[in-house]
């Protein structure tokens, strides 16, 4: 859940939402948490004209969907967004996101949002090309309802981002490990403390010393904590996540809203 | 006595940050304990989270809440979901609605609470929930002391506002709700006529409500002449946007609101009103 307060706003307290621009100028976003609201905002703001984005979304949990009816590029005529998903029997991704967007939750209907909303549901091991330069692969992580992985790579620069996903007790799932070997930022799932694991083996979260594993075994160059719960303080974040993370991995850095990371 | 208290004052969406601090970003829900120890609560916004952890670590045994729900928009109930009182057995929430044909409340609640939006359903949570739907004007005794009545008030999809009585004292609470241009509801005005504490939606400028006259939003001078009209003890500034910052809202929209009624307050979250 988003979690305002004093005490997260080094942090964050958004639900997730991560901004990625490719060289050629591609927009991909991924997930649509309320951290999308602001970047909206930001994006309409920059430019007057057709705005194109990709969304990508991991999976229809509301911490990473909640954001989208106050997404500010879906209100302009001609913008388009191609929202992308695990396609999964019997469950339209179009329809789990509309369903958020209409009456008695909403005062207005995902058919009145004027930009062209285009739903894409892909398969794990899938693969499309953003623009004309971008490769983005898809791939199953372990989470309750399931969840998708994905790899964005641009001229020999990849970014993976593996929000929500879990790892078998003393081991990590290879799917990760494949989509993520040799990456230059790998965002990594970062909930959980040894002992919420523990009690939770099952939900579908990793500790935070698990992904800076992970981070390791893969060769990232960076690797960003994600998905902080929201008890969570900034003092917290910074002074004992993070700390121990990096004890694991020197390239461990902890996510927070505003960081920027640049891939040359 | 009733005790208010404020922890989520938000319309919209929840809006964490620097710039909310003071104010706070979570979205609408109010705490309201009577004299007689009812736990009353309005709309289940974002706030009700950190609510709910206070009152299971307040009482270790059963817990009896009502929580009264002015309209099934996602800023006045997306917090019910982790709302700790839900998780304990024998606890009881009693959630009070408006009636609507074909559409209970109950599944509207629950329609969030499920595959695919969240890990686990309705269905599977561990204390008594009643819903109980109610129709304009109704009312109804919480406790044995405290009155509730519903009237129904202006906003897209409808809204209900509510009074609260116990013993002389008055709560009203009025969020997302909008007055014809030049005019004041007269539900409104009839139902918070001569109370306390009167919180009602201010999340408009005057601009905002040139542009949007039918989204079902006061102004804050509305706000602070409706609480003037109905001859409140205090008008409560609530629902602001996400998008006001803490300076603006205390700077701009509650002086603006004093100036026309000097018993206009901004609601921030962790504000404590006691009455009686």
């Amino acid at each position: 859940m988003p979690s305002p307060g004093i005490n997260t706003v080094r942090a964050g307290g958004n639900t997730p939402c991560v901004e990625v621009r490719t060289g050629d100028e591609q927009l991909i976003i991924l997930d649509a948490g309320t951290g999308i609201r602001q970047l909206g905002d930001t994006v309409m703001q920059q430019s007057s004209g057709r705005i194109v984005a990709t969304l990508l979304i991991s999976h229809t949990h509301w911490d990473h969907i909640q954001g989208l009816p106050f997404f500010g590029v879906t209100r302009r005529r001609h913008n388009r967004v191609v929202i992308i998903g695990e396609k999964k029997v019997g469950q339209r991704l179009e329809k789990v996101l509309a369903g958020q967007v209409s009456e008695p939750y909403l005062p207005f209907g995902y058919g009145e949002l004027e930009a062209d909303l285009i739903a894409k549901e892909i398969h794990d091991n899938e693969m499309l090309i953003v623009g004309e330069n971008t490769l983005v692969t898809a791939r199953n992580g372990y989470h309750p309802g399931g969840v998708l992985i994905y790899r964005i790579e641009y001229h020999g620069r990849s970014i993976v981002y593996a929000t929500d996903v879990g790892h078998p007790i003393g081991s990590f799932d290879e799917r990760v490990l494949e989509l993520a070997h040799n990456c230059d930022v790998l965002i990594h799932d970062a909930q959980f403390s040894d002992r919420e694991k523990m009690l939770h083996p099952d939900w579908g979260h990793s500790t935070w010393k698990e992904a800076a594993q992970v981070g390791k075994e893969v060769g990232a160059g960076t690797l960003v904590l994600f998905h902080h719960s929201t008890w969570a303080t900034d003092e917290f974040l910074f002074n004992v996540v993070e700390k121990e993370a990096q004890e694991v991995n020197p390239n461990a850095v902890l996510g927070y809203e505003g960081l920027e990371i640049v891939v040359n | 006595m009733i005790k208010v208290r404020f922890w989520g004052v938000r319309g919209g969406m929840p809006a964490p940050g620097p710039d909310t601090v003071k104010v706070g970003g979570n979205t609408s829900c109010v705490e309201v304990r009577t004299g007689d120890n009812q736990i009353i609560i309005l709309d289940a916004g974002t706030g009700i989270r950190p609510l709910g952890g206070k009152i299971v670590q307040e009482f270790s045994g059963r817990i009896v809440a009502t929580l009264l729900i002015s309209h099934t928009h996602w800023d006045h109930i997306q917090g019910f979901p982790f709302f700790a009182m839900n998780y304990r057995r024998h606890n009881r929430v009693v959630i009070v609605g408006q009636k609507k044909l074909g559409q209970r409340l109950e599944s509207v609640m629950a329609g969030q609470i499920s595959n695919p939006y969240l890990p686990f359903n309705y269905g599977e949570l561990e204390a008594d929930l009643i819903t109980k739907e109610v129709r304009d004007k109704e009312t109804f005794v919480i406790g044995e002391h405290t009155l509730v009545t519903a009237r129904s008030g202006f906003h897209p999809g409808g809204v209900f506002i509510y009074r609260i009585e116990h013993h002389g004292n008055s709560v009203v609470y009025a969020s997302d709700v909008g007055h014809p241009i030049g005019n004041f509801d007269e539900r409104v005005l009839e139902l918070a006529h001569n109370c306390d504490v009167l919180i009602h939606d201010a999340q408009f400028s005057d601009k905002d409500k040139m542009l949007h006259p039918d989204w079902g939003h006061s102004t804050w001078k509305e706000a602070a002449q409706v609480g003037k009209e109905a001859n409140a003890g205090a008008v409560v500034l609530f629902h602001h946007s996400p998008w006001a910052a803490d300076d603006f809202l205390f700077d701009v929209v509650e002086r603006q609101a004093q100036e026309i009624n000097l018993n206009a307050v901004l609601g921030y979250e962790g504000m404590e009103i006691t009455v009686g």
